[in-house]
C-alpha cells in the first residue's frame, strides 16, 4: 500500500522530525521516498529556530546530506527542490504529489496549535483538505531532538461511520508490515458528554437519549467483533473495545493508556474553520495527541 | 484490555449487557429526574412569561384551567411526535411530504415557517428585554446585543462548549424553581386556584386571546417536529422490545419535563395575580414590571434574576428555535439554509418591530396567537400518522390514545375559530 513515501522538508531541524518515522515506514514497506524542499516567498529568515534554505543550490546540497545520512541501507530516496517560490506551500506540496504520486505523505506539525493554524489551518490540516493521499503527521518534542518512530501497537478508532472504515485497511497494512498489534475502539458518547448533533435530543429527551446510547453501545460491540474477525483471518494480533465517554478525549487518552505508537483515524478532510464548527474528531485529535497520527482521506460515498 | 476503562466512562451498560429487565420502579428514573428537570426548562421561554404574566394581571386565576389543558395537550403531543420518530426513523415534515400532494406540502412548509419567525421573534424580543431590564440599554442596541449574543452561542454549541447550555438552563432554572417555590409562599385562595385550574371560562375577547396565547406559548408547534426529529438517524432500533422500552423512557421525559414546566407556567400566573390582579392595577402585566412578581422570595434581588431569566429564556431557546427550523426546511421542502443565514433572516422582523417601537409584552402575546393558529398543521398529520399501524408498527395508538388526540385537536381548532369570531366581531 506505502511505495512511495513524500517528506516536505523546509531545512529546519523541526521539520526534520518527520524523517525517522519516513525511513522505518520506507524500510518494513520497501518503499521509495522523495525528499521536497519547497521555498516559501518571503518566508522568515529564520524557520523554527533554523537558517531558512532560500537558494537552491543550499537547498539541493542539504537534502543530499540528509539522503546519505538519515536513511538505511537499501531505501531508496530522491531529492528534489522547488526552485520557484512558492506562496502556499500546502498548495505546492499537493502539487508535487500530484506529480509524483506518492501513496504517504510524512509531515511534521508545527507543535502547539495557535489561534493562526485555528483560522487558516496549519500546512498539515490544508494538505489533507487539498489533496487525497494519506499523511502521516510527527509531532515533534518541545526540544526538537530527533524521535525514534516505532510501530508495535496501532489504536484504530472507528465510529460506525461506514466511510470511516476506510481507514482500516490503512491500519491492516501497517500492522501486516510493522508486525504491530492493533487496537480497536469504538467511543459511545454519553449524556454528558454529548457532540453536537446530539445536543438538542440529550436535551429535550435525556431519558430517551441515555437509551440509545446504551444501544449503540450494543450495537458498536457487535460492530467491532465482526471486523476484528476479519482482520484475524488475515493474520494480525487485535483487540476491540467499546467505551463511553467524549470520543477525542477517549482517542487521547486510550492512546496514551495503551502507548500506542501510532493512531490511525479516517477523516472527512476539512480544515481550518470548517474542522472548528464541524467538531471534526481527527481536528482535536491532532491538537491534542502527540502520539503520531495516520490520517486517511476517505471518500464520501454517495 | 480492562486497563483502558476508567470507571467515569463505562455507564448503565450492566443493565442493558446482562439483559435482565430491571424493576420499572423510583430507583430507575432517578438518574432522569435531573436531565428531565433541565428539559422542562427549554420548554419555559419568554412567550409563556408574557401570556402568565398578562393572563394573571389581568384575570386573576381565572385561566389556570388554559395553562392546565394546555400542558396535559402539550404531553401528549409530545409523546406522540417523539414516538412517531422513535418508530418511523423518519420526522413529521419528511411523513407529510412523502405522503400528502406537493401543494399541500408546500403551503404547510409556509404557514410553519411564519410560524417559526413568529417563535425567534418572541425569543429575540424576550432576550433584548432581559438585555435592557439588566443593563438599562435601550431596546434597539439591546436587540443588536442579543443578536451577537445568539450567534456567540450557536457557535460555540457546535463546536461542543456544553457548558454554555448548561449555565442557561441553570439561570432559567432558577427563576422556574422561584415562581414553584412562590406558589406555597404567596399562599393563595387554593379553593378559588382549584376551582378555575378545571373549570373553563371566558370573560371578554381579551381572555380569549390570551386563552390562545398560553396556548400557543405552551405547546408551540414547531416544537412537535422537532421532537419527532430528534432521535433521527442516531440509531435504527428495529426489536419490539426496545422500541416499547424506549417509549416508556420517551413517557418518563415528557411527563416529568411537562409536569415541571406546568408548575413552573401556574406559578408564574398565581403570583402576578396576586401582586397585580388584586391590587386593581390590571395595567400593568408587562416584562418590565414583572419582576415584582419574585418579590415575595427574593426581594431586591428580583429585578435583575428576572432579567437574567428572561435573558437566558429568550436565548436557551434560540438553539432549539433553530434547530426546528432546518428540521422543517429538510423535511418539507429538502433544502437546507445554514443556521446562521436562518438566524440573520429572522432577526429582521424582530429588529424592525423594536425599531418601530412597538410594547414588546403585547408582541409577544400576540406571537404566541400566532403559534396557536399554526398548530392544527402539526397536530392533524400527527394524528393521521400515529393512528396507522402500518406507519407505526408495536408503537401504534390504542383507540383511546386517537381519540383523545383528535379531541386536542378539535378543541384547539374551535378555540382559534372562535377567537378569530371575537375579534372580528369586536366583542
Amino acid at each position: 500500500m506505502f511505495h512511495h513515501l513524500l517528506v516536505p522538508l523546509d531545512g529546519s531541524r523541526l521539520a526534520e522530525s518527520a524523517i525517522p518515522a519516513a525511513a522505518h515506514i520506507a524500510e518494513r514497506f520497501h518503499a521509495e521516498v522523495t525528499l521536497l524542499h519547497v521555498i516559501e516567498r518571503n518566508a522568515p529568515a529564520a524557520v523554527h529556530g533554523d537558517r531558512h534554505l532560500t537558494e537552491p543550490a543550499e537547498a539541493d546540497e542539504y537534502l543530499e546530506r540528509l539522503k546519505n545520512t538519515a536513511f538505511p541501507e537499501g531505501v531508496a530516496a530522491t531529492c528534489h527542490v522547488h526552485e520557484v517560490e512558492v506562496d502556499n506551500v500546502a498548495r505546492s506540496i499537493v502539487a508535487h504529489s500530484g506529480e509524483f504520486q506518492p501513496d504517504l505523505i510524512v509531515l511534521c506539525t508545527h507543535g502547539k496549535e495557535g489561534v493562526r493554524e485555528l483560522l487558516f489551518g496549519s500546512i498539515a490540516q490544508k494538505v489533507l483538505a487539498l489533496g487525497d493521499v494519506p499523511i502521516l503527521l510527527i509531532h515533534p518534542r518541545d526540544d526538537e531532538s530527533p524521535i525514534d518512530f516505532r510501530c508495535r501497537r496501532i489504536l484504530l478508532p472507528l465510529d460506525g461511520d461506514p466511510e470511516h472504515e476506510q481507514s482500516v485497511s490503512a491500519a491492516r497494512e501497517m500492522a501486516q508490515a510493522c508486525g504491530a498489534e492493533l487496537d480497536l475502539i469504538m467511543i459511545v458518547p454519553t449524556v454528558g458528554s454529548l457532540p453536537a448533533e446530539w445536543a438538542a435530543s440529550g436535551r429535550l429527551l435525556p431519558g430517551v437519549t441515555g437509551e440509545l446510547l446504551d444501544i449503540a453501545q450494543v450495537n458498536a460491540d457487535g460492530y467491532l467483533r465482526n471486523i476484528v474477525e476479519k482482520l484475524k483471518d488475515g493474520g494480525i494480533s487485535v483487540e476491540y473495545e467499546v467505551l463511553r465517554g467524549d470520543p477525542a478525549d477517549g482517542i487521547v487518552e486510550t492512546a496514551s493508556q495503551n502507548r500506542s505508537d501510532l493512531i490511525v483515524l479516517g477523516t472527512h478532510r476539512k480544515a481550518g474553520m470548517d474542522a472548528f464548527w464541524s467538531g471534526s474528531i481527527a481536528h482535536r485529535v491532532t491538537s491534542r495527541a502527540s502520539v503520531p497520527l495516520l490520517l486517511v482521506p476517505v471518500k464520501a460515498r454517495g | 484490555m480492562s486497563q483502558m476503562n476508567s470507571g467515569k466512562t463505562r455507564e448503565s451498560a450492566e443493565a442493558i449487557l446482562d439483559g435482565k429487565p430491571r424493576k420499572w420502579g423510583i430507583s430507575r428514573l432517578l438518574p432522569f429526574l435531573g436531565p428531565a428537570f433541565i428539559a422542562s426548562v427549554a420548554y419555559v421561554d419568554p412567550g409563556n412569561f408574557a401570556t402568565n404574566i398578562q393572563g394573571g394581571a389581568q384575570f386573576g386565576y381565572m385561566l389556570l384551567w388554559v395553562i392546565v389543558a394546555a400542558n396535559l395537550m402539550a404531553m401528549l403531543i409530545q409523546l406522540l411526535s417523539a414516538k412517531l420518530g422513535i418508530a418511523t426513523g423518519r420526522n413529521l415534515a419528511e411523513l407529510c411530504r412523502d405522503r400528502f400532494p406537493r401543494p399541500l406540502v408546500l403551503f404547510m412548509w409556509v404557514v410553519m415557517e411564519i410560524v417559526a419567525m413568529a417563535t425567534d421573534l418572541a425569543e429575540f424580543l424576550g432576550a433584548a428585554v432581559g438585555f435592557n431590564l439588566l443593563f438599562g440599554i435601550p431596546l434597539f442596541p439591546a436587540g443588536i446585543l442579543t443578536a451577537v449574543a445568539t450567534f456567540l452561542i450557536l457557535g460555540l454549541e457546535r463546536f461542543g462548549f456544553r457548558s454554555i447550555e448548561a449555565v442557561i438552563s441553570v439561570l432559567v432554572g432558577i427563576v422556574a424553581a422561584s415562581y414553584v417555590i412562590e406558589i406555597f409562599l404567596a399562599r393563595p385562595e387554593w379553593g378559588s386556584v382549584a376551582y378555575n385550574a378545571f373549570v373553563p371560562r371566558f370573560s371578554g375577547s381579551e381572555s380569549v386571546l390570551l386563552a390562545t396565547g398560553i396556548l400557543g406559548a405552551t405547546v408551540m408547534p414547531h416544537a412537535i417536529f422537532l421532537h419527532s426529529a430528534l432521535t433521527q438517524g442516531r440509531i435504527v432500533v428495529h426489536e419490539d422490545s426496545k422500541l416499547r422500552r424506549l417509549f416508556r423512557f420517551e413517557l418518563a421525559d415528557v411527563i416529568i419535563a411537562m409536569t415541571v414546566a406546568g408548575l413552573v407556567n401556574i406559578g408564574m400566573l398565581i403570583m402576578a395575580a396576586s401582586t397585580f390582579f388584586r391590587e386593581g392595577m390590571t395595567g400593568v402585566g408587562t416584562l418590565e414590571e414583572a419582576h415584582r412578581t419574585l418579590e415575595p422570595l427574593l426581594g431586591s434581588a428580583a429585578s435583575w434574576v428576572f432579567a437574567i431569566s428572561l435573558l437566558a429564556a429568550g436565548l436557551s431557546s434560540s438553539s432549539v428555535g433553530t434547530m426546528s427550523g432546518q428540521v422543517i426546511m429538510q423535511g418539507f421542502i429538502q433544502k437546507r439554509i445554514s443556521p446562521w443565514i436562518r438566524r440573520l433572516v429572522t432577526m429582521g422582523p424582530s429588529l424592525i418591530v423594536i425599531g418601530i417601537g412597538l410594547d414588546p409584552t403585547r408582541t409577544l402575546v400576540i406571537s404566541q396567537v400566532f403559534l396557536s393558529f399554526g398548530l392544527p398543521f402539526a397536530i392533524i398529520p400527527l394524528v393521521m400518522f400515529t393512528r396507522r399501524r402500518d406507519i407505526m408498527g408495536v408503537l401504534v395508538n390504542h383507540r383511546i390514545t386517537t381519540i383523545l388526540i383528535e379531541l386536542v385537536a378539535v378543541l384547539i381548532v374551535v378555540l382559534n375559530f372562535y377567537l378569530l369570531y371575537r375579534i372580528l366581531l369586536g366583542g
